[in-house]
C-alpha cells in the first residue's frame, strides 16, 4: 500500500532564548488526515515548537515543510495562507468586534478586504452578505447564533475558545493547530469542543494539538507525541506514550535508584500545631466568570514542607497567586497564625512574614546578586546585615556569585538567589511556584537539598512542583489537586507510592473510570 | 463680560476654520488610534508636511495651488513610509515615541538655517494661498447668521474645511464598515488573530497610517491657507495633544467624535479663556500670560476627570461599551 505523504514534516528545528534551548527536534513528522496531539510537561517547548512552526516566532536553526513546499522562512500571514492555520492557549478574538464579524474575519479571500476595493461598497456588498449566511452556518454548528450581534468581549472562556474554532474553520484549513483549546474551558463546554474538532477531522481537517489532559489525548488521537526539555522523548499511539518509563519519568521525576542515599532528611510524623497558614475552599482565578481554583483546601502547619502537586491546569501555581493577593480570591478564606489574610497584597504579607518565589523572571536580571538580596531586604534595611549571615550560611554558593548580575546566572544559581531574597526577612511561611523547573537533574538535587534545609530553620515551605518524586521525598504531606479541586491528601511517603497519582497526570485511569475528584473530593485536611 | 457675549465667544470659536483644521487631523488620529491601536503622536509632522508641501510647492517651484497640495500630500505619504516601515511592526507604546521624536526632529530640521532658503527656517514661508481664494465664487461682501460673522474669504475658507470634515468623517466611515475595516479593526484588538488566518498585518497597519496621515496633510494645507504663512513653531507636538483631547473628549472610535469632541474643545478653551478674563477684573494679579497657563491647567483637569469617569468620551456611560 501507497504511505500516505505527510502534510508537516520538520528537522533540525531549534529554537534558542539566549543560552537557554527551548526546542531541539530532529524530527518531526505528521501525517495527513490525523489528529496527532503533542504532549509533555510544563516548559517542555510544545508552545514555542507550535509558534516556530506556524511562524510565529523565528527558529534558531532548521527547515520544515507543509504540504510538499518549505515553509521554514514564511512570515505567518503567509503560513496560515497556505492553509495552516492555529489558535492560541489564550485566545486571540478580537473582543470588540461581534461574534459574527470576529467569524466573518476568518474567511480568506474575502473581496472587501483590499483596500481599494473597501473604498466602494458595491465591488463587495454581495459576497459579505453571502460570507455573512455562511458565517452564521458555522455558528450555528457551534451553538452561538443567538450571540452573533454581541460583542465578543462578553464570551466566556469556553465560548472563545469554540469561537477562535470556529474563525479558524472559516479559513478552510488543510492543517488546524490547536494550542491547548481545553484550557480553563468549564468541563460542561469540553465534551462538545471535544466533538467539534472529532467532526473537523472527519471533514478532512488534519488537527494537531497541545493537550494536557491524557484522558482527551487519548480519546481523540490517532498519534502521540510527547516532549521534554525541547526534545521529543517518544511517539506513538496514545497507550504506548503513556506507559513509556521516559514519558512517565518526564512527568513525575526519576524514581531513585536503590544505590543511591536515602533522603537528606527523613520523612517527619505529621505535626498536629496548628497551622501557620490555613486555606479554606477557595475559589480564585484570573479572567471574570473563569475559575482556576474552585474550592481547594490546605494546611500549613510550622516548620512543615508540603507539596502541591497535579497536572498541568489543575490550579497549582493559581493557588500561591491567590494566597499572595495576585489571583483574585472570589470564596473561600486564607489565614495565618487565625488571622484572616484573604485578598491582602502581596508587600503587606511579606511584611507580615511570608515569603513567595514566582516560577518565572524571579530574580532582578540587571541588578547583582547583592543588589538582589537587598532588594529582600526593602521593608526593613536595618536587618540586611543579620538577613545576609543567614541566607549566606544557609546557601554557601552565595558566597561567590554576590557581584555578578543576576543575568548572567545560570537556571540553578537564579533560584538560589530568588530562594535567598525571600528568606532575607527570615519569614516564617515561604511559598514556592516550581522550584526545579528548567534545571538540570543535578541542579535540581541542590535546590531540594536548599529547601529541605530551609525547613530545618524552623520555615514552613509551600511548593508547587512538577517533579512530584523527588519533591515527594521531602514533602511532610502533599496534596494533589486535579481541575481547581483537591483529589488527594497523605503524608508524602504515601502519595509516592499512590498509583493513583501516577495516572491523574497521564491519564491511565482505573476500570471502573469514574474520575477521582468524584470521591476524594473533600478529603483534605 | 455677559452671558450673551461669552455665548457668542464659544459659538464663533465652534465653527471657527482652527476647530475644523483641528477636527480634520482627529479623524485621521481616529482611524490610527481609534481603530488601528497606532498611537500616532505625531499627527503634527504630517500637518507639517501638508502645509510645507502646499507652500514650497508653490512658492519654489511655482506650482499652482493644487499642485502645491498634491505635492505635500507626497511629502505626508514619504513620511509615513519613513516612519511606519521601520516602526509599525513596535508595540503601540514604542510607536508612539518614535511618532514624536521624527515629528519633532523634522520640525527642527525645517526650522534650521541650513533648511531656511527652502523652508523659510525660524521665519517660514507666506503668501501662498491665493491660489485658493482665487476660487472663491461667494461675491464680496459681509455674511452673517446669529452673533457669526463672516466676509466672503473666511466664509469659503470656512465651508470648504467643514466640507472636508464632513467628507473625511464619512470616508473613514465607509471604510471601517468594509471588509478592510473589520481586519483594521481586530488589528486594534489582537494583532496575533488576524496574522493566524493570513491576514498580512503590517500592510493593513502601513495603509491606515498612510489614510490617516493624508487626512492630517490636508488639516495642515487648510491651517496654512487660513494663516497664508506656514512656521516651525505652528506644528508643535501640543497640536497632535489637541487633536488628541477633542478625540477623547467625543469618543475614540467612534464616527463623529473628532468633529464634535473638537468643537467642544474649542468652545470649551474660548469659553474659560473668556471667564479667565473677565475673572481678571476681579484679581489684578492674573494677567494675560497666567490666563494662558491657567486655562490649560483647567483643561488637563478636565480631561483627566473625562478618561476616569467617561473613558469612552462625554456621551458613553462608563463601562458601556468596554471591551475585555
Amino acid at each position: 500500500m501507497a504511505r500516505e505523504p505527510n502534510l508537516l514534516e520538520a528537522s533540525g528545528v531549534v529554537r534558542q532564548f539566549g543560552a537557554f534551548t527551548a526546542v531541539n527536534v530532529d524530527r518531526f513528522d505528521m501525517v495527513r488526515g490525523s489528529i496527532t496531539s503533542l504532549i509533555g510537561p510544563n516548559g517542555a517547548g510544545k508552545s514555542t515548537f507550535f509558534n516556530v512552526l506556524s511562524g510565529f516566532m523565528p527558529a534558531t536553526a532548521g527547515t520544515w515543510s507543509f504540504d510538499g513546499a518549505e515553509i521554514s522562512h514564511l512570515p505567518a500571514d503567509r503560513i496560515a495562507k497556505r492553509g495552516l492555520v492555529r489558535t492560541f492557549q489564550h485566545t486571540a478574538i478580537a473582543p470588540r468586534l461581534t461574534v459574527l464579524e470576529n467569524v466573518m474575519l476568518g474567511a480568506k479571500d474575502t473581496p472587501g478586504e483590499s483596500f481599494r476595493a473597501a473604498v466602494w461598497p458595491p465591488a463587495w456588498k454581495r459576497a459579505e452578505r453571502r460570507l455573512a449566511e455562511q458565517a452564521m452556518s458555522v455558528l450555528d454548528r457551534f451553538k452561538l447564533t443567538h450571540l452573533h450581534d454581541t460583542q465578543a468581549s462578553v464570551l466566556s472562556g469556553g465560548q472563545r475558545k469554540l469561537l477562535e474554532l470556529a474563525r479558524a474553520l472559516m479559513a478552510e484549513p488543510q492543517l488546524l493547530m490547536l494550542d491547548e483549546p481545553m484550557a480553563g474551558v468549564n468541563p460542561s463546554l469540553r465534551d462538545s469542543l471535544l466533538e467539534h474538532i472529532v467532526d473537523v477531522n472527519k471533514r478532512g481537517t488534519s488537527v494537531l494539538i497541545i493537550e494536557h489532559d491524557m484522558e482527551l489525548v487519548q480519546r481523540i488521537s490517532d498519534h502521540v507525541v510527547c516532549m521534554a526539555e525541547g526534545r521529543i522523548i517518544a511517539e506513538g499511539s496514545a497507550a504506548q506514550v503513556s506507559s513509556n518509563p521516559a514519558v512517565v519519568e518526564a512527568y513525575l521525576g526519576a524514581r531513585r535508584s536503590e544505590a543511591q542515599e536515602a533522603p537528606p532528611t527523613g520523612q517527619r510524623s505529621v505535626t498536629r500545631a496548628d497551622p501557620v497558614l490555613a486555606v479554606d475552599d477557595m475559589v480564585a482565578g484570573y479572567l471574570p466568570g473563569v475559575d482556576v481554583l474552585r474550592g481547594c483546601s490546605v494546611e500549613l502547619r510550622p516548620a512543615e514542607i508540603i507539596g502541591v502537586f497535579g497536572p498541568n491546569g489543575a490550579g497549582k501555581s493559581t493557588l500561591l497567586k491567590a494566597i499572595f493577593g495576585i489571583a483574585q480570591t472570589r470564596r473561600g478564606s486564607v489565614r495565618h497564625n487565625g488571622d484572616a489574610i484573604t485578598g491582602i497584597k502581596g508587600h503587606a504579607l511579606v511584611a507580615r512574614g511570608i515569603g513567595y518565589v514566582p516560577q518565572l523572571e524571579n530574580v532582578f536580571a540587571p541588578l547583582t546578586v547583592l543588589e538582589n538580596l537587598q532588594m529582600g531586604a526593602f521593608l526593613s534595611p536595618e536587618r540586611w546585615e543579620d538577613g545576609l549571615n543567614y541566607v549566606t550560611e544557609l546557601f554557601p554558593p552565595l558566597d561567590r556569585l554576590g557581584s555578578k548580575r543576576a543575568g548572567d546566572l545560570s537556571g540553578g544559581e537564579r533560584q538560589i538567589v530568588a530562594l535567598a531574597r525571600a528568606l532575607m526577612l527570615r519569614p516564617a511561611v515561604l511559598l514556592l511556584d516550581e522550584p526545579s523547573a528548567g534545571l538540570s537533574p543535578l541542579m535540581q538535587e541542590q535546590v531540594f537539598d536548599f529547601i529541605a534545609a530551609i525547613r530545618v530553620q524552623g520555615v514552613a515551605v509551600l511548593i508547587v512542583e512538577q517533579n512530584a518524586r523527588r519533591c515527594l521525598e521531602i514533602c511532610d504531606r502533599g496534596y494533589v489537586l486535579d481541575q481547581g479541586l483537591n483529589a488527594y491528601t497523605g503524608t508524602g511517603e504515601e502519595l509516592l507510592h499512590d498509583e493513583r497519582v501516577e495516572h491523574l497526570y497521564l491519564g491511565v485511569r482505573n476500570a471502573s473510570s469514574s474520575p477521582p475528584r468524584a470521591e476524594n473530593c473533600t478529603s483534605s485536611g | 463680560m455677559d452671558l450673551l457675549n461669552l455665548l457668542s465667544l464659544t459659538l464663533r470659536a465652534a465653527v471657527s476654520p482652527e476647530a475644523a483644521v483641528l477636527a480634520l487631523a482627529a479623524v485621521g488620529l481616529n482611524l490610527h488610534y481609534g481603530h488601528t491601536g497606532l498611537l500616532n503622536f505625531g499627527q503634527a509632522g504630517f500637518m507639517m508636511m501638508g502645509a510645507y508641501g502646499l507652500a514650497i510647492g508653490v512658492l519654489l517651484l511655482g506650482l499652482s495651488f493644487a499642485g502645491g497640495v498634491v505635492l505635500g500630500l507626497m511629502f505626508a505619504v514619504l513620511l509615513a513610509l519613513l516612519l511606519g516601515v521601520p516602526t509599525v511592526r513596535l508595540r503601540a507604546d514604542y510607536f508612539a515615541i518614535v511618532s514624536l521624536a521624527v515629528t519633532e526632529s523634522l520640525r527642527l530640521l525645517f526650522r534650521s538655517s541650513w533648511m531656511q532658503p527652502i523652508t523659510g527656517g525660524v521665519q517660514g514661508l507666506q503668501r501662498f494661498g491665493d491660489g485658493f481664494f482665487a476660487w472663491n465664487p461667494i461675491p464680496a461682501g459681509t455674511y452673517e447668521l446669529g452673533p457669526l460673522h463672516w466676509n466672503e474669504a473666511q466664509l469659503f475658507l470656512c465651508i470648504i474645511a467643514w466640507s472636508l470634515v464632513v467628507a473625511a468623517t464619512l470616508f473613514v466611515r465607509i471604510l471601517i464598515a468594509s471588509p478592510w475595516g473589520r481586519v483594521i479593526r481586530a488589528i486594534r484588538d489582537n494583532e496575533l488573530g488576524p496574522t493566524s488566518l493570513g491576514k498580512p498585518v503590517l500592510l493593513y497597519k502601513m495603509q491606515s497610517l498612510v489614510i490617516g496621515g493624508l487626512i492630517g496633510a490636508v488639516a495642515g494645507v487648510l491651517l496654512a491657507v487660513n494663516q497664508q504663512d506656514v512656521n516651525p513653531e505652528t506644528y508643535m507636538p501640543t497640536l497632535t495633544f489637541f487633536a488628541y483631547s477633542g478625540l477623547v473628549l467625543g469618543g475614540v472610535g467612534r464616527t463623529w467624535a473628532p468633529l464634535i469632541g473638537v468643537a467642544i474643545f474649542w468652545m470649551v478653551i474660548a469659553a474659560t479663556d473668556g471667564i479667565l478674563a473677565a475673572a481678571g477684573g476681579f484679581f489684578p494679579w492674573i494677567g494675560a500670560q497666567q490666563i494662558g497657563a491657567a486655562r490649560f491647567i483647567l483643561f488637563g483637569i478636565g480631561l483627566m476627570l473625562l478618561v476616569i469617569y467617561r473613558p469612552d468620551g462625554l456621551f458613553v456611560k462608563k463601562g458601556l461599551q468596554r471591551g475585555a
